[in-house]
């Protein structure tokens, strides 16, 4: 990892490794590019320990151009201790299964595949459960990946669409601090940056074989003599799954272009993706200690057999900036995004009744969801030259607008899986349109060693929802006097200061501190009309440090510390009996994270975290007929949420010398995810989980360019069996037997046991 | 009668004794209070006891001289109405068991499995379970042992004096009209009931034999009963004093008087009978058990 205002530093030591092509740039926002010509002698020494493929010596003078960007006194990007760049050595040190894996990387941030490769991750950043997504705000090349008011759950991200190799860098903002942070920006926003950097591009071509029929095919396209933002990435994998009914087709292509055009820069990009899988479901942990179902299957009943998802996803989008020759710059941008999700789950067996047939009840709580959502955003910002009224006051203002529109058709029913998916109840069948419109300014001041952000952000958010089967009227009751359906609309607006201090006290230390108000927005078909709709809001606190000592011995080495307070006035949980989240009130987390990086040496990278945190409840859970007075303690623990959350990310690449013509290259990476005890419901814990991911690898690169990789990887390498998802609800899986059990099980999604890959890899 | 056990609290997870391997590595879970917050509920098992009562039956009419009912499952709910609104219960009993309900003693029959919490409504079936996914209800052990989900026998009084002896079977099943899937008796709203269930509770359901018979005729017993064997000479008087009206009956062929003397002094009581489903309206609706907490070792 890296703060935003080290990236030059880094990036410059980059360019010194591969062979003089490439780029120094200390800040995104303000470039000046030269290109020069350089003549290398035929005896020119390769770089010592290039980090991709050993270079070959060239055999004849050669002129290669060779662009060199500087950047004049920019504005830094950090605003709290908690905001880190995590690079592609340390993305790339450990093995990783799919490309979003990459975001394990990230201080803090724990994510889990429970249904599979077409449903998102589940994610929990600094103490936020964020189930899929509606506590984290994440874009894929600036794309917003969330989607708002899904079926499935508020602000539903899915970043299967991330293919590895294309993954540049990964920019963490933890808290909500920069004015730019909009809806879902909770525990904080991720943006996957994206590119492949010179030293590894070409093309690449890699086959994949693995454990439980896991193949897969990769294929990256990045011409050497474009910018590092500029590639082609698609990927075909399939796989059986390990126990029962988890096999998966998915496939995604992944796009990038950026140009130059005198002081203006472009980029575009495009992804798409697609995945079929089957999914397990949950199961009954008393069914598994009473070996009536084994860990890693399924219910044998043909409502769980039916379990599955799909995923569909498009998205692209265009940016244009500009930077003056006074120190001004501005941005413009425009995306588009399709998605279609559906999924057939069911989490609680036999209990069910239906509302719209009379006397239907107990085929099978297989719960369809379908959720399409047609959205298109703009955005823009300016940002002035700086102005110095007083030296060394140096001052900038920067004025950002962003909008966007969703068009969502949702809809949620039962099947009977035994009657070939007939639907036995309808529960949700609504569209709604969304539009979202968010303001803010931010203005910065430094003097000499101090530095200031005032700013705010505002954002207006309304609705149009068409609820068809709003007013439905249950068969088993008199029907009325009106034609079923309900369409409202409603709006709301959310405003808050964001501000954030910084000090260098020299040594390579900084003292840090941010504060900030954020929102994440409500599920539109809880809105009544003309309700001033109810933002779920956020006011967090950071205080911290980094050290990043100056000088070789150091080894580049970074440490971040901070502490944070977070409030978010209404929290959500998963509701396993609708298949969706649902309010639980007021939290709070109290907590502190830990973070460095080390490069001790130029083959060996090193990084980690801990993150540990206090998150509790600050007020009863909402009261419902069933639970009118729901039992509430101070500081009572929010279930499910890891209160310590750690990582370690080793990678180590070094040449062997001459090999068969070639250069041989030895790699080996390992990656260890430690989640403590987690609280869950009733008083009872989760065991901790420790995984533990490795690999070896060995290079060969030939002497006319190109070359060859083996890698072996093995995830999970001490078999750890574990729940990538646990929850608590009343369920039946066994209505033969006569009894209904009520009382609320601990249900577990099982996560994948020991497995390997092989993957071979060509370049060119 | 074996002695009561005390509740049991199913004790949390202590996350720093957990003997792993990843103990070293969860030096700081454990370093730091972090997980250990405040729970406001806990699983535990409440014992549950029942028990019959006294019977003290009047000159005139039914006497009990067996009152066994097929009791469970029974489930206590946090909202104050049980059935729809008790999706998700707080505590459960899954088995059914036969309750005698002229015996004072209390039994335990098992432990009621949950969570800790404010318990506001009750429901249970009478051994016969409506099935969710199916028409026919589930008959479990104790209800198959009676034959159904009580056995009632008896003796008719008049005067003091038992004139004859009856014996009915009694199916309380949902019918046609009622929801699947939830369980017979529930909670009126106006029955309280209110209990913050904590570890170390005790639950005894104590029913009253009376409240079976309550309402109860000669007439309707003469009118439904199912003639087979005599053991003793017919009573000179069937009529309680409460049915002072005539035993006939236009739409029966046959008269009480005959009838009685046909069945020879015991009255087999078919279940499809007014007086069977008067019975059995007693059972789901007024001989509702009386739900008794303690905490003492020993039971209410």
């Amino acid at each position: 990892m890296s703060t935003q205002a080290n990236r030059g530093e880094r990036r410059q030591s980059g360019v010194r490794r591969a062979r003089g092509v490439g780029r120094a740039r200390a800040c995104a926002a303000a470039v000046v590019a030269t290109t020069l010509h350089i003549a290398l002698a035929p005896a020119a020494p390769a770089a010592p320990a290039a980090p991709a493929a050993p270079a070959a010596p060239a055999e004849r003078e050669e002129v290669i151009e060779v662009t060199v960007e500087g950047a004049r006194e920019g504005r830094a990007e950090e605003r709290g201790a908690g905001d880190v760049v995590v690079g592609r050595d340390v993305l790339q040190a450990a093995p990783r299964q799919e490309g979003a894996e990459a975001l394990r990387a990230a201080p803090g941030l724990y994510i889990a595949r429970d249904l599979g490769p077409a449903v998102a991750h589940s994610y929990a950043l600094r103490g936020f459960n964020a189930e899929h997504g509606q506590d984290i705000a994440f874009s894929v090349g600036g794309v917003p990946v969330n989607l708002p008011s899904h079926i499935h759950g508020q602000g539903y991200a899915d970043l299967g669409l991330l293919i590895g190799d294309a993954v540049r860098e990964l920019s963490v903002r933890e808290g909500v601090y920069d004015p730019r942070q909009g809806d879902f920006a909770v525990a904080g926003s991720i943006d996957v940056r994206l590119g492949v950097p010179a030293e590894e591009r070409g093309a690449r071509a890699r086959a994949r074989w693995g454990a439980f029929g896991a193949r897969g095919l990769t294929l990256v396209w990045a011409p050497p003599r474009q910018p590092e933002e500029s590639f082609d990435a698609a990927q075909l994998e399939e796989t059986a799954g390990f126990g029962e009914r988890r096999g998966a087709l998915s496939g995604g292509f992944l796009s990038q272009r950026a140009w130059r055009a005198g002081r203006a820069r472009g980029r575009a990009v495009l992804a798409a993706r697609a995945a079929r899988a089957s999914v397990a479901g949950v199961i009954r942990r008393d069914d598994v200690a009473a070996g009536r179902v084994c860990w890693l299957c399924a219910y044998d009943a043909p409502t769980a057999q039916a379990q599955g998802a799909l995923a569909q996803r498009l998205l692209g989008g265009v940016w244009l900036t500009r930077a003056d020759a006074d120190g001004a710059d501005s941005e413009v941008g425009a995306w588009v995004s399709y998605d279609r999700f559906r999924l057939q789950q069911n989490f609680t067996g036999f209990v069910e009744r239906s509302r719209a047939l009379e006397g239907a009840s107990g085929r099978g709580d297989l719960i369809e969801q379908r959720n399409a959502a047609a959205s298109a955003g703009v955005e823009g910002r300016y940002r002035g030259a700086p102005w110095r009224p007083v030296p060394p006051l140096r001052a900038t203002l920067e004025l950002g607008a962003q909008a966007r529109l969703d068009a969502i058709e949702q809809s949620q029913g039962l099947l009977d899986a035994s009657t070939r998916l007939q639907t036995w109840d309808r529960r949700v069948d609504a569209e709604v349109q969304g539009v979202d419109l968010g303001l803010w300014g931010d203005l910065e001041g430094r003097w000499g060693a101090a530095r200031l952000r005032l700013g705010g952000r505002a954002d207006l958010l309304s609705y149009d929802v068409d609820d068809r089967l709003g007013n439905f009227s249950p068969a088993s009751r008199p029907k009325g006097q009106y034609i079923v359906g309900y369409r409202r609309s409603a709006a709301g607006m959310a405003a808050g200061p964001r501000a954030s201090a910084a000090w260098e006290a020299g040594g390579g230390l900084s003292l840090l501190a941010a504060y900030g108000e954020g929102y994440r927005s409500p599920q539109a078909r809880m809105l009544e009309d003309g309700e001033r709709a109810p933002f779920a809001r956020v006011r967090s606190g950071d205080l911290g440090l980094r050290w990043a000592p100056r000088g070789a011995g150091w080894g580049g080495l970074r440490v971040g510390l901070s502490a944070y307070l977070t409030a978010l006035s209404d929290d959500v949980a998963f509701d396993a009996e609708e298949g969706r989240l649902e309010r639980v009130g007021a939290t709070e987390r109290l907590g502190a994270a830990l973070s460095a990086e080390w490069r001790p040496a130029p083959w060996l990278v090193a990084a980690g975290s801990v993150t540990a945190v206090r998150a509790t409840l600050l007020e009863p859970p909402p009261a419902t007929p069933e639970e009118p007075q729901p039992p509430f303690a101070r500081g009572q623990a929010l279930p499910f949420v890891p209160p310590v959350v750690s990582r370690l990310d080793l990678g180590a690449r070094r040449a062997l010398g001459a090999l068969w013509g070639g250069a041989a290259e030895a790699q080996a990476g390992l990656g260890a995810s430690h989640l403590s005890a987690r609280p869950l419901p009733y008083h009872e814990m989760s065991p901790p989980v420790l995984l533990v991911d490795a690999s070896v690898g060995l290079g060969w690169a030939l002497e006319g360019g190109g070359g060859w990789r083996l890698s072996l990887e093995v995830f999970n390498a001490l078999d750890e069996r574990y729940a990538a998802n646990e929850l608590v609800f009343s369920s039946d899986w066994q209505p033969s037997d006569g009894v209904r059990p009520r009382v609320p099980a601990r249900h577990i999604a099982a996560a994948a046991p020991r497995a390997w890959a092989l993957q071979l890899e060509w370049r060119r | 009668m074996s002695p009561p056990r005390p509740a049991r609290a199913r004790a949390p997870h202590p996350p720093c004794a957990r003997p792993a391997l990843l103990s070293c590595a969860a030096l700081l879970s454990c370093a730091a209070p972090l997980s250990c917050g405040e729970s406001p509920q806990v699983r535990l098992q409440v014992p549950l006891w029942v028990a019959g009562g006294a019977h003290a039956p009047a000159a005139e009419g039914p006497a009990l001289t067996r009152a066994a009912l097929a009791f469970g499952p029974l489930y206590l709910c946090a909202g104050a109405q049980a059935g729809e609104l008790c999706e998700a219960a707080r505590l459960e009993w899954l088995d059914a068991a036969p309750v005698d309900a002229l015996d004072p003693a209390p039994v335990e029959v098992g432990a009621l499995r949950g969570l800790s919490g404010v318990a506001r409504s009750w429901m249970y079936d009478l051994g016969i379970s409506s099935q969710l996914d199916r028409d026919a209800p589930h008959t479990l052990d104790a209800a198959r042992a009676l034959g159904g989900s009580a056995a009632l026998a008896g003796e008719w009084r008049v005067g003091g004096e038992a004139v004859a002896r009856f014996e009915v079977t009694l199916r309380a099943e949902p019918g046609a009209g009622t929801e699947r899937g939830v369980p017979q008796v529930r909670k009126g709203l106006s029955e309280p009931f209110e209990r913050d269930v904590r570890p170390g509770d005790v639950l005894t359901a104590r029913f009253d034999p009376a409240a079976l018979t309550v309402g109860l005729t000669a007439r309707a017993l003469l009118e439904g009963a199912d003639c087979a064997g005599a053991l003793s000479p017919p009573p000179e008087s069937p009529e309680s004093p409460e049915s002072p009206e005539s035993p006939e009956s236009p739409d029966s062929p046959e008269s009480p008087e005959s009838t009685l003397a046909r069945c020879g002094g015991v009255w087999r009581v078919r279940p499809d009978s007014v007086a069977a489903r008067q019975l059995t309206l007693n059972l789901i609706g007024g001989a509702r058990p009386r739900f008794k907490w303690s905490r003492a070792a020993h039971p209410l």
